[in-house]
């Protein structure tokens, strides 16, 4: 007997869910005609034998709907199977055809790796910087507070401890308001060790919404002035220190040289600013300082309540401020105040800095995307026969389709894999390479890992961008012209085919030149930003703040005492040249004061012109390198006993003394006496590089000493090498004391703010642009050896009919030319309108700067070009009779 | 209680036309006759109640169908065992015996 199954099996013709309807239909009517001929057979009437057979049937209508449902559900089911199978099918293909072709597949997964890893890793930034909650309770309702006045050297400031209480008091906007102080303390009773750490009111957790794992927060009166001291540590600090004690709550440590009760651990995600703060404690100025309403020391915190917005609280703010403005004229005449949401307080100067790179490694992706779809529209036309083969043997369009994106999904799903790994290594070294000062203090960052949430965003991205460089290879191999190729052998690449992938190298080098052009404008503002004289020689300069256990030094006496006997100690090494000792170094933000020149008219309330002030010692200058102008610099005789001096910068002199001799003049309003001013140096900057130096007052150490001083030793020799004698000598004179963050004059300028958010994407720009540029070299080289090799025929011809090498060079190269000059365009073009995305984050030099993006543009321009001149070279070798048997 | 009477007839039944296609391809209506002939009209069983049973065993993998040419030269369906029907079949007729045989027990003691 035939078997009739055999040829539909092989030609996949099983019934389709349309037809199921009419094939259940004959089952029937074969059923009822066949027992109707039966019965009639069998004698019976017509009539009657139709009323039998109907009845033993049944309803045929509801019979119907049944076998329909029935076969339905079959077929449905079926049909997942086979696909389930044929994808199976489909993927083994693609897997044997990738180690088929190990060079092709490992470019391919190479340059995947690269652009998904570089992007996964920057994600996981994206995710733990700007994606990610902050650690509180409703963080959405948490702002940020600043004064702000026209009339102080850097406009905001904190805010002063009357203020707060006072906004504490009448504000109608906030469920509570709470304050912060950075802070370093020693901790131990021996040797102790410095740790990062903050003061805080005691309501500071409740504001947050931060609850204890172990212990408690704060309770009122912990703050007072005078209070017994108590503090929380990070679950950190309690795991490396305490081993997880489960007992630490009420457990003494020694703290500043006294006892201190730990009352609480913080939960492990917590972090607030700067991720290395470990030991948190309350407020302990002084009774007098927390009176004083024109002292700004305090960062204040706010939880909106429910329903309320930034706006509202802004107003509120302001109208609260008004009146103290005419209750306390003298602080606060001119002092408005200012509401931020917390968010972009903590994050806000990083996000542009963040988004820039996440849009460069996107830039990056997409140019690995438009290689890979290259090559497989290369090899696609290489597989034109095999197409071809297996339309003509039954395979449909959509089956063809779906074997092409099976590969690139296959494809995109190992290279994403690769670029797991890839992200978890650049990620690693990204950290690893930024200063530790940087790094605690962008929110979250420090945390950043590939997690899950990163595995799924590179899965799923790996499975987007085969969707985009597959789809386009995928449509172009199996469109139906494809497969008269089987005629010409699949020779014949067409024109069109050509056209689209020069266009696509061509898109290639245009987001090429944007990338290069981002990092070249990095690099000038770089330049620009060293060239900067800052006033002070930077070089063979070793830094580091010192502590001392306050506890033990409450006299004046003491603390010069010990600052001499280290001085001393240093100079006890040859290598030493100078000790400088200062409350600030450059490049730190210090506390400003308001002052007046003595014999001018008083100003207007809260107009006092504002001046920021460093303590520092007679050595202090010399040791830096700070030019003095005019007048003298401090000598040891300038102490509590003398007549108080000052030591003014340029900026001061010019803004109060334009063509006047400042000498001699006196300061009031910064002390109970005036203040003589004696000498003049130069300006170095106090906060950020490239801003304005303001006017800065320098006052002699020996007059109002303080326990934490900032050390400046020049050295001979590398500074790097130093710190252990600095260590040492600080250990000497008090085993109490030691120094922390030690660090070479040269780094703290290469680590700060100004330099880092140059440098720090001008060298991952850097490497993407580098990365993104190679990808494209390798595209145009790409396209135009394939191109020749597609005419040798051609050119095989044109030599035979005398062409010369030059003009087979020539025309090969202008293909190059044309590819390359429309992606310079384009992509100058594009530079053009994102420049304004960066312009911000730039120095001294605009995002739109025509000399810097003409020579980012040439560059690529020509490096696009000669890419071409190997495979031009090769044009010229060929040799007529091998090229004309070239079938 | 009723529904349970109809999944015994329905599983019965299903067995029944596993046995009927155990000795080659039928179409529906040679199942038919051969049951109504069988059991001697024992069995009243609606031929719709049959095709269900038939396509709901195809759709459980125990038989496949496909169409061929009838006696009487037409277009028909012909049903055939799987090899998982003809497991399914005998699975099936042990359990029946030895419940026939336990029931037969019961009722031959007086």
């Amino acid at each position: 007997m035939n078997n009739p199954r055999r040829p539909r099996r092989l030609f996949r013709l099983a019934p389709t869910r349309r037809t199921v309807q009419r094939e259940i239909d004959d089952e029937m009517r074969f059923h009822l005609e066949t027992r109707i001929d039966d019965l009639v057979r069998g004698g019976c009437d017509p009539a009657e034998a139709e009323r039998i057979a109907s009845r033993e049937f049944g309803d045929v209508g509801e019979a119907r709907v049944e076998l329909v449902t029935i076969d339905r559900r079959r077929l449905g089911r079926l049909a997942v199977r086979e696909w389930m199978s044929s994808l199976g099918q489909d993927v083994r293909f693609a897997l044997r055809g990738l180690r088929a072709r190990p060079g092709f597949s490992l470019t391919i997964l190479l340059t995947l790796a690269l652009g998904i890893g570089a992007n996964a890793a920057i994600f996981s930034v994206v995710d733990a910087v700007l994606l990610r909650q902050l650690p509180f309770a409703n963080p959405d309702r948490l702002v940020h507070m600043w004064e702000f006045s026209s009339h102080t050297v850097d406009g905001r400031s904190e805010a002063s401890y009357p203020d707060y209480l006072t906004w504490r008091e009448r504000n109608r906007v906030f469920s509570d308001l709470g304050g912060y102080q950075n802070a370093r303390f020693l901790v131990g009773a021996d040797a102790p060790v410095a740790v990062n750490g903050t003061k805080v009111t005691w309501n500071f957790f409740n504001v947050l919404g931060v609850r204890p794992i172990v212990g408690r927060t704060f309770i009122a009166g912990e703050d007072d002035a005078g209070a017994p001291p108590v503090i929380m540590i990070t679950s950190g600090l309690w795991e490396r220190q305490f081993g997880r004690d489960p007992a630490i709550a009420g457990k003494r440590v020694m703290l500043d040289g006294a006892a201190a009760t730990i009352v609480g651990v913080l939960p492990p995600d917590f972090h607030f600013r700067d991720a290395s703060s470990d030991v948190w404690r309350p407020i302990d100025r002084g009774t007098a300082v927390r009176e004083q309403r024109g002292n700004h020391w305090l960062n204040v915190v706010g939880r909106l309540k429910s329903g309320v917005t930034v706006d509202q609280a802004r107003r509120d703010m302001s109208s609260i401020m008004g009146d103290l403005a005419r209750e306390y004229p003298a602080s606060n005449a001119t002092r408005d105040a200012e509401v931020i949401p917390l968010r972009d307080e903590l994050v806000g100067s990083v996000r542009p800095l963040v988004l820039l790179l996440y849009g460069a490694v996107a830039v990056m992706l997409l140019v690995a995307c438009v290689n890979v779809a290259n090559l497989l529209l290369m090899r696609g036309t290489d597989r034109a026969r095999e197409i071809a083969v297996r339309a003509a043997l039954g395979a449909g369009r959509t089956r063809l389709m779906r074997q092409f994106m099976t590969e690139s999904v296959v494809l995109g799903i190992v290279g994403g894999i690769a670029g797991l790994l890839v992200a978890r290594l650049a990620l690693n070294e990204l950290l690893r390479s930024m200063p530790p000062a940087r790094l605690s203090t962008i929110p979250g960052l420090s945390a950043a890992t590939v997690d899950g949430r990163v595995i799924l965003y590179g899965m799923l991205l790996s499975i987007v961008a085969a969707l985009v460089f597959g789809a386009l290879p995928a449509m172009r191999a199996t469109r139906s012209g494809a497969y008269g190729l089987v005629r010409d052998g699949g020779r014949g690449a067409s024109r069109a085919g050509r056209a689209l992938r020069d266009w696509l190298v061509a898109a290639e080098i245009a987001l090429t030149v944007t990338l290069v052009c981002g990092a070249a404008l990095f690099a000038r503002s770089l330049i620009k930003l060293m060239a900067i004289e800052p006033g002070f020689r930077s070089d063979h300069l070793i830094t580091a703040r010192v502590m001392l256990p306050d506890a033990q030094y409450t006299s004046p006496q003491s603390i010069v005492a010990f600052y001499q006997r280290l001085t001393a100690e240093l100079h006890q090494a040859s290598t030493v040249q100078a000790v400088g000792l200062a409350t600030k170094l450059p490049l730190d933000v210090g506390n400003t004061l308001s002052y007046m020149i003595a014999g001018r008219p008083e100003p207007l309330p809260g107009q006092a012109p504002n001046a920021s002030y460093r303590t520092v010692n007679p050595e202090y200058f010399s040791a830096l390198g700070i030019r003095v102008l005019e007048g003298r610099t401090f000598t040891s005789g300038d102490d509590q006993s003398a007549a108080p001096v000052a030591v003014i910068n340029h900026a001061l002199a010019a803004a109060e003394f334009p063509g006047v001799d400042p000498i001699g003049h006196l300061i009031t309003g910064v002390g109970d006496t005036p203040v003589r001013i004696v000498g003049v140096v130069g300006d170095v900057p106090i906060g950020k590089l490239e801003e304005r130096i303001p006017p800065t007052l320098y006052f002699p150490f020996a007059w109002s000493p303080q326990t934490s001083m900032h050390v400046a030793v020049r050295v001979h020799g590398d500074p790097d090498a130093m710190i252990p004698m600095l260590r040492n000598a600080v250990r000497a004179v008090d085993p109490q004391a030691t120094i922390i963050r030690p660090a070479s004059m040269d780094d703290l300028l290469e680590q700060s703010p100004s330099v880092f958010m140059r440098r720090f994407p001008l060298m991952l720009i850097g490497v993407f642009a580098l990365v993104t540029l190679v990808l494209a070299l390798i595209g145009v080289y790409g396209v135009i050896d394939y191109s020749v090799a597609q005419r040798t025929r051609e050119m095989g011809i044109r030599m035979a009919l005398g062409a010369s090498s030059r003009s087979v060079v020539s025309l090969v190269v202008r293909q190059g030319v044309w590819i390359a000059g429309a992606g310079v365009v384009a992509g100058v073009g594009a530079a053009l309108l994102l420049g304004r995305f960066i312009s911000g984050l730039l120095y001294g030099v605009g995002a739109h700067d025509p000399a810097t993006l003409a020579a980012a543009a040439f560059a690529i321009g020509i490096a696009a070009v000669a890419a071409t001149l190997l495979p031009a070279r090769r044009a010229t070798r060929v040799d007529p009779v091998v090229a004309l048997r070239a079938d | 209680m009723a529904s349970s009477e109809l999944d015994l007839l329905q599983g019965t039944l299903d067995t029944l036309v596993l046995k009927t296609l155990s000795w080659g391809p039928r179409h529906g209506y040679a199942v038919a006759r051969w049951i109504r002939d069988t059991s001697e009209g024992t069995l009243l069983v609606e031929d719709r109640a049959l095709y269900v049973s038939l396509h709901r065993l195809e759709e459980r993998g125990w038989v496949q169908s496909e169409w061929g040419l009838s006696e009487n030269n037409r277009k028909a369906k012909y049903y055939e065992l799987t090899p998982a029907g003809r497991r399914h079949l005998r699975q099936k007729a042990s359990d029946w015996t030895a419940y026939a045989n336990a029931v037969f027990k019961i009722l031959r003691t007086t």
